[in-house]
């Protein structure tokens, strides 16, 4: 299989189907990035296209000597913060589940134990609400790295920062997360939050 | 290991649950023994299903590769060549966006006001005297006096006066055309301390629309400053003015292009800029000739590129054809001094009016 860089010298001599690939291979993270910051189908579908178009204008400016994954990545974050910032909108990590319905999430549910399904479930929709109230920069580390699963030196380069600001950057976020959880079960006054987890 | 040591271990312990290493296994005992720690391997893993869960992603449409292959109008021909291919010149970009006016403006009235600052600048006579809006210095270079081909300069800041520039003989196969070849003038040897007319209205007019602050960026104090310099923006009028490369109408046509550079794309703006685009077989090195008709002189100069990461090197050079002068600046991925040797090789050919 060719790889990316290999494609893109073939998009820069002229070949279509060299560009056709890269847009199928890198649509669908593309989108999850887009579609997390922006929490809106057809916003998200948008600002994905436009990513692709700039980086087909742009491609002469792609250095083939390093990965392209990265270059991206880091494309569609800034073209969605700019597609944001254009219409005054606040960036925002969505984790909503407006789409579970149709699509099923793969718990490892226990159906035959109703409370510990509704306790599974609350729990769940407490550590999104813990996670939408993290700093953006903590919520997109976390989805670079748990959405997409790309490693700390993947996420370095596609952000443009060294890898162990990164490491760092997840460890505090990681620790937010739980910090924020914890917060709201005291004040909801919920001492033993994992109880029948 | 203690309780302390494993909830700074625990996510990395959940992240890699498969690892057997020593690690693990001390960690994985302490978790059968703590049931403090447990709890918090438990909320661990809740959490990571959490954040993992794509589920909510809905489908992307399949026909999202298709529209986007549309928008960019480049179908392809039976020999599978674009009709526009991946290189919008990076000068023609700038000028295509609405800060083309003010940009355009700004340009200009540096050049007056650089005229009216240096009386001597728009004499033309047999030496060229480069302002230097830096210091009191000027540099008096003087023109060869017969100018019948280009001589090879390997200075990455060039600019050739409309005085510099003759009319050579028609060559007899293109009967119908103007032959002009371009020469080069000796540049002073300190071109740093030449005045940046072409960067300044390139940054200007980038930072007019483009500039991220760092408290607009998504990602936090620590990792603006990195987002900010990547920045990048794009101009989606790519498709009316283009035409595929046998169907221009060029008015200035480049000749001796290197044997490396493949013509990707050339179109004529409404303002009678003629635009090619080149880029080498390998696809590693691209260049941009944008011609446009001027008579005012500007200095080529070394500008930074919309990402403001890498280096694009600029020259612009002045010819003649009939009464009209062009403006040809180059832009390219190349080095400074490849640059300046493919402008000294390239001629033009035009058509008369």
């Amino acid at each position: 299989m060719l790889t990316d860089e290999m494609l893109t010298a073939r998009v820069l001599c002229g070949e279509v189907s060299a560009f056709e690939e890269l847009i199928n291979r890198y649509k669908m993270s593309v989108f999850t990035i887009i579609y997390r910051m922006t929490g809106q189908y057809q916003e998200a579908e948008d600002i994905s296209q436009d990513v692709f178009i700039t980086v087909y204008q742009k491609l002469h400016q792609f250095d083939n000597s390093k990965k392209f994954a990265p270059w991206i990545h880091r494309i569609a974050i800034n073209t969605c913060i700019s597609s944001l910032r254009k219409k005054n909108k606040v960036i925002l990590l969505n984790f909503d589940e407006s789409y579970n319905n149709q699509y099923e999430s793969q718990y490892h549910f226990n159906y035959g134990d109703p409370d510990l399904f509704l306790r599974r479930n609350e729990l769940r929709a407490e550590i999104k609400t813990a996670l939408k109230a993290l700093p953006e920069s903590y919520q997109l580390v976390l989805a670079l790295r748990y959405q997409l699963d790309l490693d700390n030196q993947e996420i370095a380069d596609t952000l443009g920062v060294n890898k162990e600001n990164i490491e760092v950057k997840i460890h505090r976020a990681r620790k937010s997360l739980r910090k924020m959880l914890l917060k709201n079960w005291e004040e909801k006054g919920d001492k033993d939050g994992l109880s029948g987890y | 290991m203690d309780c302390q040591d494993i909830k700074n271990e625990i996510y990395g312990y959940c992240d890699d649950l498969e690892s057997s290493s020593p690690s693990h296994l001390e960690i994985l005992s302490h978790l059968k023994e703590c049931e403090d720690c447990q709890q918090d391997y438990q909320l661990t893993l809740a959490e990571n299903e959490v954040l993992r869960d794509t589920s909510d992603i809905p489908v992307l449409s399949p026909a999202f590769t298709t529209m986007v292959m549309s928008a960019l109008n480049i179908g392809g021909d039976l020999n599978g060549q674009p009709q526009n291919a991946p290189k919008e010149s990076m000068i023609a970009s700038i000028f295509k966006r609405k800060i083309w006016l003010g940009g355009g403006l700004a340009l200009a009235a540096a050049v007056i006001a650089l005229c009216l600052h240096i009386p001597h600048l728009p004499q033309l006579g047999t030496n060229i005297k480069v302002a230097d809006t830096y210091g009191s210095v000027s540099y008096e270079q003087p023109v060869p006096n017969v100018i019948a081909k280009q001589e090879s300069q390997s200075s990455p800041l060039e600019q050739i006066e409309p005085a510099a520039i003759e009319k050579t003989e028609p060559k007899a196969t293109t009967a119908n055309k103007s032959n002009y070849k371009v020469t080069s003038t000796p540049t002073p040897t300190d071109t740093s301390r030449l005045p940046s007319i072409a960067s300044a209205a390139v940054s200007r007019g980038q930072a007019e629309q483009f500039t991220i602050t760092d408290e607009d960026i998504a990602l936090g104090a620590d990792n603006t400053r990195d987002l900010a310099g990547i920045y990048m923006d794009w101009t989606q009028d790519n498709g009316a003015g283009n035409k595929s490369a046998d169907s221009i109408e060029a008015y200035v046509t480049p000749l001796n292009m290197p044997e490396r550079f493949k013509l990707i794309q050339s179109f004529n703006s409404e303002d009678n800029w003629t635009i090619y685009d080149y880029a080498s077989l390998d696809g590693k090195e691209s260049v941009h000739l944008t011609i446009a008709p001027s008579i005012e002189p500007t200095r080529g100069a070394k500008t930074l590129n919309i990402s403001g990461q890498e280096t694009i090197v600029t020259l612009t050079r002045y010819i003649q054809v009939g009464d009209q002068k062009y403006t040809v600046t180059y832009t390219g991925d190349l080095s400074a001094d490849d640059l300046t040797n493919l402008a000294n090789t390239v001629q033009f050919t035009g058509e008369v009016k």
